[in-house]
């Protein structure tokens, strides 16, 4: 079989590894210096930004509060979010509990919806992954 | 819906809750639904160095899609590389 070299990656503890790989003698060879400063762009999921506590003792925190600050999903989910929030009040309240219960079902409502979302990509078709063979 | 709303709608069945404790709730909330329904996407770059093999990552990315990198075909541009399945049998610490 033909000897060849391709660039992979991986994640481990936290990070992402790049390295070349040669597929005849399976050693795995770091970045050297003619790949110097070469971008590696990653496209990835990620977590919502967090709205800023008003009680942070962190002053910076405090100016940054702000009631006009909005979620970073798409309007029509924001309704689901507050619904989580609800459920969590209820969860203290022992003889609420039902309460607490529809709540949830809501937000697992828009998990679902959330989910078929994100899978449609925005554009009414599926999201299209093309599959690499290694 | 700005955070005001947000925080109102909540006080509508809680009133008694403070404006942390129910922007605290929905930031737990916002956590779950970012890694539920993997519907917040984004990128980001940054430069190889030599004989390092590690780059640490962003604690805001939840799960890596896809990585391009600068010249991996030879050329210039920036090419899609696979992901390896599994580790490296030898390991190294760069």
């Amino acid at each position: 079989m033909a000897s060849s070299n391709k660039w992979v990656w991986w994640t481990e503890r936290d990070s992402i590894a790049i390295a070349d790989y040669n597929t005849s003698s399976e050693k795995f060879t770091s970045p050297g210096s003619s790949q110097v400063d070469k971008k590696i762009t990653i496209f990835y999921y990620k977590k919502a930004d967090l709205f800023k506590v008003p009680s942070d003792l962190n002053a910076q925190s405090v100016s940054e509060f702000s009631w006009t600050a909005t979620s970073n999903f798409p309007g029509q989910f924001h309704d689901y979010i507050v619904a989580k929030a609800t459920a969590l009040g209820y969860e203290r309240k022992p003889e609420q509990l039902q309460l607490a219960m529809y709540f949830h079902e809501k937000f697992e409502k828009g998990v679902r919806e959330g989910k078929a979302y994100a899978y449609r990509a925005r554009a009414g078709s599926v999201k299209y992954i093309k599959p690499v063979d290694f | 819906m700005k955070l005001k709303e947000m925080v109102e709608l909540v006080q509508q069945h809680h009133p008694e809750l403070g404006v942390t404790e129910i922007v605290k709730m929905l930031n737990t909330a916002q956590e779950e639904y970012s890694q539920r329904t993997r519907m917040l996407e984004s990128a980001a770059q940054f430069d190889l160095e030599d004989g390092i093999r590690y780059y640490k990552l962003d604690e805001a990315i939840l799960e890596i899609k896809s990585v391009d990198m600068e010249g991996a075909d030879g050329t210039s541009d920036h090419v899609n590389i696979p992901k390896l399945i599994g580790r490296p049998v030898r390991r190294d610490l760069t």
